[in-house]
Formats: C-alpha cells, sequence, structure tokens
C-alpha cells in the first residue's frame, strides 16, 4: 500500500495510520487525498486503465500518463460526460481523444476530491457535474487560503463579474494554471495578474458579455453544493463560482469585505480594490455583466477590441505569452479535429460564435472551435473540444461585448501597437522574453504560436495578440525565465509547427513545451486522425517544459532526485508556507518594476503589509510537481511499491514487499583491492626503508678478537732468538767485531786521572745506579774499580741510591776476585746511603762526614765511617783525589755535578754512565765539569783494553754485540712482514668498511 | 716562610766558604739543608709506612683480598725485620738486594728488550709514515753504533767522521734538553721565590 503523506509535515506514515506519527495530523483527508494520488503514483496505470470503463478510450489512456489516466479514469467512472466537453460536432472527447489529458483529468478527480479540498481540479469537475447538489455557503474556514488563489483572483477581478452573473457559464478555463504553475514557480505567473489588472485599469473590457463560458456547473455547485462538497472545490473555483451568484454590486461588497489574509498575496497584489475603485465609468460599464468576468477571462475580449488601448507587454504573464505562442499551431490543428472534451464554458465560447474561424486561414467556422489559448497549455490543444472557450473567444471578439477575462484583456492591453498584419497574438513575445532570460536569442522569423492563430480566428482581440508578435522584441523583457526554452537546439527542434496549414507569423517563437504539446498532438493526429491527446505528459521525463525546469531551481533538482515523489522531503510544516506554493518565486515576479506597480497603484505585498496566509500545500500539489513524477527513476520505485501481490494470501494487495526484488536488488559487496597504488619511486624507498629496518635489526657480527697467538709465538721467537745470540758468550773469545783502536776521549780522560791517582789517594765512588742496570754498570765500572785497586786506592764508597751501598759492596766483591791482593777492609769504606737522596749531597759536598756519619758496617764493627782506616785523614770532599760518579741516571750525574762538582773544588769528578745516560751527560764532559767519562759495556770493555787487563767486558762483549745484531735482524725483517702484512690485511678491512 | 728557606739556600751557593763573616749564611743554609735532608728520610719513612698500610688494608679486605699485597706485607715486615735484626752491612742481608732485587730488576730489562723487539717490529704493522720510518731507522743506526759493529768502519775516510756526527746527534739533543731543564728549574725557583707559585702550601 502506498504511505500516507501527512499535509502538514510532509513526511510519510503508514496507510493504515490516522494521525501522523511525526506531527500528529488527522491523516483522514489526507489518507483520500493519497488514495487517487496513489494511484497517480502508480505505475501500473496500464493495470489501472484496463479497469477504467469501456467509455473510455484506450488509445488515449495508453499514451497519456498514468496520472493523467487515473484522474481520468476516476472522472468517467463516477460522472458522466461533462456537456462542455462535447463539441459542437457532438464528438465526445473521450472518443476523439483530443481532449487535453489534463484538461480531462481535471473531471476525473471529482470523486476522490471529496475529503480533499486541495484538489481543485477535481472541485472543478464537481462543479461542472454536481449541479444537482446541493449547495450551501462556502465556510470561510474552510476554505485554505493557499487553495483560494485563485478564486481570490476572480474574486478580486472585477472583469470577473460577468462570469458571476452567468451562472451557467463554466468557469474560467483552470487552464491558467497548469500543472507547472503549481511547482514552486506557481506565483510567479500569477503573480503577473497584478500587472494585467494595472493593465486593465486603463482598459476595462468592453464587451464582457461575449465571453461566457460555461459555468453553469460551478454556479450549481456555489448555489446548492453542500458545505462537504465546497469544501473539497478549491478555493479559487468556488470563489468563481460564488461571485456568479451574487450581483455586482454584492460582489463587489464582497471583495471589499473579505479579509485580505483569506487570498494569498499575489492574488491581491494582482486584483487590489484599489485598482478597480480608480475604473472608469466606461470600463464599469462596459463590463456590466462582464465584471464578474474573472480579469483573465476579461483580458481576452479587452485584448481583442483594445488593439489600439496599447497596453504594456510587462503585464502580460509570461506563461500566457508561453500559452498563446503554444496555441497557434494547436488552433492549426483543431481544423482535423472534431471539437469534443470541451468544457461547457469553452463550448459556450464556441457556440456563440460557431460560424466564426478561429483560424486565420485553416480554421473551418463552426465545425471546429477555435483553439483557445488554453490549448498552449498542457493537455489542452484541442480548440475544438472546448467550446466554452470558444465561446469565450466568440465573446471577445470586438463586435460584440464579450466577458472577457482579465487575462484575455491584458493580451489586448499587452499589445501596445497592434498590428492588423499581424493576425497571431503575441505569444512569442513571452517565449522569446524567456528565452531572452534564458540568454537566448531567438529569431523572429519563428514559428507563430497556435493560440495567436486562435485569437485571430476567434476575435479581433486575439488577432491582435497575433499582431503582437512582431513587438516580441519590446515585450520579451516581461518574459520570465520558466518560460525561455532551456535548449536553443530543442527549441529549434520543438517549435516545428504542426500543421503548415496554420501560417505562423514570422518571428515568433514557440517555446520548448509548446513545441512538445504540437508534436505529440501531430502523433496523434497521425495515428488517431482525431483530437489531440498529448502522447506525452508535458512532465513525462525529458519532455518536461522548459519553463517548468527553469522554474526548479537546481537544490530542488537534487532533493527530487534523490526523493522519491512519494515522499515529502521538505520538511516545511505547513504553517510556515506564507505562499500557495512554497517555492521561490522567479526573478520576474519578485522584481516588480517600480513604475510599473506606480502606474497600476496596486501595493506590493511588502507595502501593504499583508501577510501570506499559511496555507496547506495541496497533496496533489506535491504530488504533481513534474519533477519527481517525471523522474524515469522515481517512476521505477513507485511501480515497485504500487505491484499487485498476484498470489499466496497476500494476493490483491498493493505494496507488498517483494522477496524477489530484495534477493535480485541484492549484490555483492564490492571487492576493493588491497593492493596500493605505488610508484616505481615510492616502491624503491620503500625498499630502502625497509632495508635500513633490516640492518637495524639484524645483529652485528662481533669482530671476532683477534687471537694473540701470533703475538705470543712472535714475542717467544724474538726471545729464542735473543737467548740464542747471548749464548754466543760460551763461546770463548766470540766477537762479532773489534772494538775500535781510537778511544774515546771522556774514557782516555778517566783512564789518565786514574793512572794519575797517586798512591793511597783517596777515591770517592758514588754508586747511584738501580739493581736493573747492575748488569751494564757493572761491566762498565769492573774496569776502572779495578784500575783503582790496581793503583791501590783508598776508596770510600757513597750512594744516594738506598740499594747503592749492597750494590757497591757487590762490585768491589766482583773485581776482588780478580784482584785478590787488594784489601777491601782496610782500603775502602762503604759510607752508605746518603738519606735524602740527590738533596742530601748538597750537605754531603760541605760537611760529608755530617752527611754520612756512618759506615755501612760501623753497626756491624762498630767503627764510624770516618774514622775507618781507610778514611783517616779525610774531612771533605776535597781531601779526596778524584770523586767518580758511577750512575745510570742522567738526573744524578746533574745533581753530583749541579751540587758537589763546585764544592770538589781542584778535585776532578769522573763518571761511568749507562750507555743511556751518556748522551746527557757527554755534553758536561765537553764542558769539563766533569774530567772523565766512560760509558756502557763497550766503554768498560774498551777501558779494560785501554788497561791492557781484558776482562768480563771483554767476555760478554760478543754477546752483547751479537744480541744487539739479532734485535737489529729482528726488527728491519720484522718491520718489513709487518709492513707487507699490514697493507694486506689492511684492504680487506677498508673494503669491508665501505 | 717557604721563600725565605729558599733564598737563604740560594744564598749558600753564591757566598763563597772563604767569607766568614757571612758563614752564618752558610751554616743557617746547612741547619736548612739538614732538615730537608732529615724531612725527606722522613717522608721515605712515612712513604714506606703508607705502603705498607695500604697493603694490608688490600690484604684484609672482606671482599677479594688482595694476594699480592700479603706477599708485600709479609717480605716488608721480613726484611725490616732481618734489617734491623741482621743491619745492612751484613754480607747475608745483603743478599736481600743483589740476590732478589737484583735479578728481578734486570730481567724486567731484558723482558723490556723483547718488549721493544716486538713494538719496533709491529710499527710499521700499526703506524705507516715517515716518523715510524725515522724512528726505526735512528733505533737501528744507534744500535748498531751502541753495540760497535759499526767500529770497523769508522777508520773508513768519511765515515767515521759521519758516525761520529750521528753519535753526536743524541748528545745535542741531551745538550737541548738540559738546557730546558736548566731553564725550567730556574724559573721554578723564581716562582717559588717570588711566591707566585707555592706548592708547600698544600
Amino acid at each position: 500500500m502506498a504511505d500516507i503523506i501527512c499535509p502538514k509535515c510532509g513526511k510519510t506514515n503508514p496507510s493504515e495510520a490516522e494521525s501522523c506519527f511525526f506531527c500528529g495530523e488527522s491523516l483522514a483527508s489526507a489518507g483520500e487525498g493519497v488514495d487517487w494520488l496513489s494511484g497517480l503514483r502508480s505505475s501500473d496505470w496500464q493495470d489501472n486503465a484496463s479497469e477504467q470503463p469501456a467509455g473510455e478510450e484506450p488509445l488515449a489512456d495508453a499514451e497519456i500518463p498514468d496520472w493523467l489516466a487515473r484522474v481520468r479514469s476516476r472522472n468517467q467512472d463516477e460522472q458522466p460526460e461533462p456537456d462542455f466537453f462535447t463539441s459542437p460536432s457532438g464528438e465526445t472527447p473521450d472518443a476523439s481523444g483530443e481532449t487535453a489529458n489534463w484538461l480531462n483529468n481535471l473531471g476525473g478527480t471529482s470523486e476522490q476530491s471529496e475529503g480533499s479540498a486541495d484538489d481543485w481540479l477535481s472541485s472543478l469537475s464537481s462543479a461542472q457535474f454536481e449541479e444537482e447538489k446541493p449547495q450551501a455557503p462556502i465556510p470561510p474556514a474552510k476554505e485554505p487560503s493557499s487553495k483560494s488563489w485563485f478564486s481570490r483572483l476572480q474574486r478580486d477581478d472585477p472583469h470577473a463579474s460577468p462570469m458571476r452573473s452567468e451562472p451557467s457559464e463554466p468557469p474560467p478555463m483552470p487552464a491558467p494554471e497548469p500543472p507547472g504553475p503549481t511547482e514552486p514557480k506557481a506565483e510567479s505567473w500569477m503573480g503577473d495578474l497584478q500587472n494585467w489588472g494595472a493593465n486593465l485599469d486603463q482598459e476595462p473590457p468592453d464587451q464582457p458579455e461575449t465571453f461566457e463560458p460555461d459555468f453553469s456547473g460551478y454556479q450549481a455547485e456555489q448555489g446548492d453544493e453542500a458545505p462537504a462538497v465546497r469544501a473539497d472545490l478549491p478555493d479559487w473555483f468556488t470563489e468563481i463560482k460564488a461571485p456568479a451568484e451574487q450581483t455586482p454590486a454584492a460582489d463587489d461588497t464582497e471583495i471589499a469585505s473579505e479579509a485580505p489574509e483569506s487570498r494569498p498575496d499575489w492574488l491581491s497584489q494582482a486584483k487590489p480594490a484599489s485598482l478597480f475603485a480608480d475604473e472608469t465609468p466606461e470600463q464599469t460599464a462596459g463590463s456590466g455583466e462582464g465584471e464578474n468576468l474573472p480579469a483573465w477571462l476579461t483580458g481576452f475580449s479587452t485584448a481583442d477590441e483594445s488593439e489600439s488601448a496599447a497596453a504594456p507587454a510587462e503585464g502580460l504573464p509570461d506563461w500566457l505569452r508561453g500559452a498563446e505562442e503554444e496555441t497557434a499551431p494547436a488552433a492549426s490543428v483543431s481544423d482535423d479535429q472534431p471539437p469534443a472534451a470541451l468544457p461547457d464554458w469553452m463550448q459556450a465560447t464556441s457556440a456563440q460564435e460557431p460560424d466564426q474561424p478561429l483560424l486565420d486561414e485553416s480554421a473551418e467556422p463552426g465545425a471546429e472551435a477555435p483553439s483557445f489559448g488554453w490549448s498552449g497549455f498542457p493537455g489542452i490543444e484541442t480548440p475544438s473540444e472546448v467550446p466554452a472557450a470558444n465561446e469565450l473567444l466568440a465573446g471577445a471578439h470586438p463586435p460584440e461585448p464579450v466577458e472577457t477575462p482579465d487575462f484575455a484583456a491584458l493580451f489586448g492591453q499587452e499589445r501596445e501597437t497592434p498590428s492588423e498584419a499581424q493576425p497571431h497574438p503575441d505569444f512569442s513575445a513571452l517565449t522569446d522574453e524567456a528565452a531572452q532570460a534564458a540568454g537566448e536569442t531567438h529569431a523572429p522569423e519563428a514559428e507563430a504560436p497556435d493560440l495567436s492563430a486562435l485569437f485571430a480566428t476567434g476575435a479581433a482581440g486575439v488577432a491582435a495578440f497575433a499582431a503582437k508578435a512582431g513587438e516580441e522584441q519590446q515585450t520579451s523583457e516581461d518574459l520570465p525565465d520558466w518560460l525561455h526554452p532551456a535548449d536553443e537546439a530543442q527549441v529549434d527542434s520543438q517549435t516545428t509547427p504542426a500543421e503548415p496549414a496554420v501560417e505562423l507569423p514570422p518571428g515568433a517563437d514557440m517555446p520548448d513545451w509548446l513545441s512538445k504539446f504540437d508534436e505529440a498532438r501531430q502523433a496523434d493526429l497521425e495515428g488517431i486522425g482525431e483530437l489531440t491527446f498529448d502522447d506525452k505528459d508535458p512532465f513525462i521525463d525529458d519532455q518536461r517544459p522548459t519553463w517548468l525546469q527553469n522554474i526548479q531551481t537546481p537544490e530542488k533538482e537534487t532533493e527530487a532526485s534523490s526523493v522519491s515523489p512519494l515522499i515529502e522531503p521538505e520538511a516545511t510544516s505547513p504553517e510556515d508556507l506564507k505562499t500557495p506554493f512554497q517555492v521561490e518565486l522567479p526573478e520576474w515576479l519578485n522584481q516588480q518594476p517600480a513604475g510599473e506597480a506606480a502606474q497600476t497603484g496596486a501595493p506590493s505585498v511588502d507595502e501593504t503589509g499583508e501577510e501570506l496566509a499559511k496555507a496547506d500545500l495541496p497533496s496533489w500539489v506535491e504530488d504533481l510537481r513534474p519533477l519527481e513524477a517525471v523522474i524515469p527513476g522515481e517512476v521505477k520505485k513507485d511501480a515497485s511499491e504500487s505491484q499487485i501481490e498476484k498470489a499466496g494470501p497476500l494476493a490483491g494487495i498493493r505494496g507488498v514487499l517483494q522477496g524477489e526484488d530484495i534477493s535480485t536488488s541484492y549484490r555483492k559487496p564490492p571487492v576493493y583491492s588491497a593492493r596500493l597504488n605505488v610508484s616505481e619511486r615510492q616502491r624503491s624507498q620503500a625498499a630502502i626503508l625497509e632495508n635500513l629496518m633490516a640492518m637495524e635489526t639484524s645483529p652485528k657480527a662481533v669482530p671476532s678478537e683477534p687471537s694473540r697467538a701470533p703475538a705470543m709465538i712472535l714475542r717467544v721467537v724474538i726471545a729464542l732468538l735473543l737467548i740464542l745470540s747471548l749464548l754466543t758468550m760460551l763461546l770463548p773469545n766470540f766477537r762479532l767485531v773489534e772494538l775500535p783502536a781510537a778511544y774515546p776521549a771522556g774514557l782516555t780522560a778517566l783512564h789518565d786521572r786514574v793512572e794519575a791517582l797517586p798512591a793511597d789517594a783517596a777515591v770517592l765512588l758514588a754508586v747511584d745506579y738501580e739493581p736493573g742496570f747492575s748488569g751494564e754498570m757493572r761491566y762498565a765500572a769492573s774496569a776502572v774499580v779495578e784500575h783503582l785497586m790496581v793503583k791501590n786506592a783508598r776508596m770510600l764508597f757513597v750512594s744516594t741510591v738506598p740499594t747503592g751501598p749492597v750494590l757497591a759492596d757487590q762490585l768491589l766483591a766482583q773485581v776482588n776476585l780478580r784482584r785478590s791482593e787488594y784489601l777491601l777492609a782496610d782500603r775502602t769504606v762503604n759510607l752508605g746511603y746518603l738519606p735524602g737522596g740527590t738533596t742530601s749531597l748538597l750537605e754531603f759536598a760541605h760537611n760529608p762526614k755530617a752527611a754520612a756519619p756512618s759506615a755501612l758496617d760501623t753497626p756491624l764493627t762498630g767503627i764510624p765511617a770516618w774514622e775507618h782506616q781507610a778514611a783517616l785523614g779525610l774531612n771533605s770532599l776535597q781531601d779526596f783525589s778524584l770523586v767518580i760518579v758511577l750512575t745510570d741516571s742522567p738526573e744524578t750525574g746533574r745533581a753530583w755535578i749541579e751540587q758537589v762538582q763546585p764544592v770538589l773544588s781542584q778535585v776532578p769528578l769522573a763518571m761511568v754512565t749507562s750507555a743511556q745516560a751518556a748522551p746527557l751527560l757527554q755534553p758536561y764532559y765537553d764542558s769539563g765539569q766533569i774530567q772523565g767519562m766512560t760509558s756502557g759495556m763497550q766503554g768498560g770493555a774498551m777501558y779494560e783494553q785501554r788497561t791492557g787487563r781484558v776482562s768480563t767486558a771483554n767476555q760478554f762483549l760478543g754477546a752483547f754485540q751479537s744480541g744487539s745484531l739479532a734485535g737489529i735482524l729482528l726488527i728491519i725483517v720484522g718491520g718489513i712482514i709487518s709492513a707487507v702484512l699490514g697493507v694486506s690485511g689492511r684492504k680487506p678491512a677498508q673494503k669491508g668498511k665501505a | 716562610m717557604a721563600i725565605s728557606v729558599g733564598l737563604i739556600v740560594l744564598l749558600g751557593y753564591l757566598i763563597p766558604p772563604e767569607m766568614v763573616e757571612f758563614g752564618f749564611i752558610l751554616t743557617l743554609r746547612s741547619i736548612l739543608v739538614g732538615w730537608a735532608v732529615i724531612l725527606a728520610g722522613v717522608a721515605a719513612l712515612v712513604g714506606v709506612l703508607n705502603l705498607f698500610l695500604v697493603h694490608v688494608g688490600r690484604m684484609t679486605a672482606k671482599r677479594n683480598p688482595d694476594r699480592y699485597s700479603i706477599l708485600l706485607v709479609v717480605f716488608f715486615v721480613l726484611s725490616l725485620g732481618l734489617g734491623l735484626y741482621f743491619t745492612p752491612a751484613d754480607p747475608q742481608y745483603q743478599k736481600v738486594v743483589t740476590a732478589i732485587q737484583v735479578p728481578v730488576e734486570t730481567s724486567l730489562m731484558a723482558i723490556l728488550v723483547v718488549t721493544l723487539t716486538f713494538s719496533s717490529i709491529r710499527l710499521f704493522q700499526r703506524r705507516k709514515g715517515t716518523m715510524a720510518v725515522v724512528f726505526a731507522a735512528s733505533a737501528l743506526v744507534f744500535l748498531l753504533l751502541g753495540s760497535g759493529l759499526l767500529a770497523p768502519v769508522q777508520d773508513l775516510p768519511g765515515v767515521g767522521g759521519l758516525l761520529a756526527f750521528i753519535q753526536r746527534l743524541p748528545i745535542a739533543g741531551g745538550r737541548g734538553i738540559l738546557l730546558g731543564i736548566a731553564l725550567g728549574s730556574l724559573t721554578a725557583g723564581l716562582r717559588i721565590l717570588l711566591g707566585t707559585d707555592r706548592p708547600y702550601s698544600g
């Protein structure tokens, strides 16, 4: 089942709901309205069409859209064929099939309009066919302000009085309100009625009587219809009927007393009381009966007879211009079509002047009613079907004062410079204006609209409209945007006149949507040869007129495209609606020229301060929104919703969820690839990063510690070689190299000093070397000590090293081995260690007895050092014959030179040093601070050779030389090998680093 | 005080012993130098005691006692006791030095020979450059010169002079070192005497 759309909040409710789930609004009326609207929405209109009575023409139903088919079927089911749909030829519109779809459906919706006060179309049919029903006064409270817009138009318009004065006439054509205006732009064209009213001030209708559409049905309805029925009628329609029952005076009173809030602003603007109050007596008199005629109808008569009125083109609503242009081809078609399904009022128009051709050339008088301007609107294309319209047109003819609708008068007034040479009404100007607004340029030689032909044949005023065709450029500025074709190419393709018999005025452009109708009508004519039905509803799919496309804002289109047409997406409550249609007014309506407003004297809505009455947007208007209705996709959705179950316990129920649809609509969710779209560069960078991370996480190989084995082996080899070299000492008289024959000067000086010692000379020997150097110093000093022993000198030993006294005894003992005749106990005194080291040298130099009071053996012998036999007569250092310092340290030798040598005075100071201390002490010898010097084992050996007593020094000199040679060889060979291995071993390391 | 003592000792070097009238300065200098010698002797004793106590502490440590310290302390006490008992003049006691200390220190020198030889071999493996070559060459030359292996060629004309020149190179270097030492000692003495440096202030 289709859901019910709440009229208040616009949200969808279940079909069984009695009140709106969201706002609590009762859905009784809405549900009724939805019921028939659901039928309109349903896509199975063909199925429903089969349920229609046999009287309906199946062909036409098959061609027309569903919603129209529904409306028409209901109309035909419940109501007899209206009289006014009978064409002068007696053909019914259904039979002819030329009745406009939407117009036919207007009558078909009457029964469903009960309880649905929104459906003005149904009210239209009800008013026509339910005259027998008693009509009660219309309770004002039941008239929604949003629905009475048209009735107010009629009520406010003094030109509508002729219609009221003739109750038998049908109500004014609802054609001025095509389905398109029900869209948000609906007010735009209605707003132009203000301009019409302003124009009417200048040119009132003269012959309102001539236009007498068949409003009898409406008059009866006004008088007899029960309030409940009247509630179903749209306000504008009831308002139309109401004045018909009243006198003009009463009508005026009613108009004046009507609450301003009960009518829309645009209508108030269109027909203010002041506007008509300013009417000239001529206009009033001229209007006569026709003053009750709606202004838009009066406009026809005025347009006919007011070729000289030169009403400004701005007063003409744009949509009428388009309708006028579109009417021309439709009128041409009407020649071949029997008048059928015309409303009464149109038939009446046709009947009044049956012989008056509606078309200039092709129209057949009497047989075919001229195509009224309404035919230019969707669904109304066959003037033959609209006798009332013919009558209206006839009445609009200048010779007869007809009740010309206001808008018809406006048509005539709009022509500032009517030209007879241009018989067609200048509806093309509307099209051009619309095209101009759309940024397009229409060629003036475009096809003339059909409506112009109708006017030309029906009335001179209509002809004046046609004459206005040449002035379209002047009046094109007033054309609204929605009249402009959206696509110029489309205009060119669609504005081709259907009938070549109709001569379109040059320079007249046909709007797209009119061309569509024209083409559709031609298709019908070719296929049927009867009354033209549009093959396609103007709202179907891409056939939607461009003016309707222009109406919709992009935002609305977006919403409409995304929301099902059955679901009202707008959350706007009806209370928020200030206009009959919650839409945006077109620019041409919002921007009413100030000069024009001043001319008409009609205060604008803002100026008057009148607020738009809050009105509920009729559900049928919402449902008839073209954009949503014509979108194929949306229609398809509707079809699924309205599908009737054919089997099972739910057979016959519509809207049952289809399991197979769900299963088929289900599709496998898309599987998205997880592969990244990575470029080569990113891939390489990622690889680098990955490598870096891998390098960080991978454990570093701990470099193996180099084995110490090779070093140890090498050291052992070195030691073995050195030991082997030292083993040469075991060889007797082994010597690698003989000592040089030349002795060093210091050695010779020392030798000479010793050799020159007097007998029993006292020699002071300072044994200041460490035990580690005893091996070298012993062999270096043994020759000198032996030489002293040979000289039988007294020797006193002193030392600044703690181990010195012991080493001195050791040295004496070793030398004494070779000179056993030398008595150590008598000839030597070991003064021991001087406390304080070198610090005590100065004291020892100045006072040796005080510095070294006891000898080393004093604790044993108890003999003080200076009382020892060898020390007898010695009190100071100057008492010594020679001072010899045995040292391995340059510092110790320097200390003796610095501290003792100055004190020695004439006592020579000589030194026996190690080989390493010789270079530092050699300068002191060269400077004369020391008088003799020998160093190292080589010096000892040379000293032995110099004395002629080869001893231990020469014995170990061969071993020393061999050891030194071994060391030299090891360093050279080992260095070369090491250098080679180092180069070869570093290359892999460098390669590894790289 | 340090400066005055220094100045007094310095004056003692400048005053010849013949100048009797300035004999008190020499006497004062002798007293001060005697104090210095005593202080140096005491300092050696203090050093010996400090060494003994340190090794006693290591020996008695609760965690990881040093076994070598035990040996040191034991032999220190033993040497001291034997020296006090036998006196240093006793030939048997002197064997402590001649039979122990002399071979030990001499063995260290022998090990040094092997180590230096090994290092000289690895020199070109660790360091490559001019200085390494110069160092190795100078070592070899002076080894040859010091060992007397070049003595036969010293008689050759030109060679003896060259070898003599080469042998004087270390003497020249030694003289320069001595000059530097002398200047450094003079400057240090002057700074102490002028009060610029006070190494004894702690």
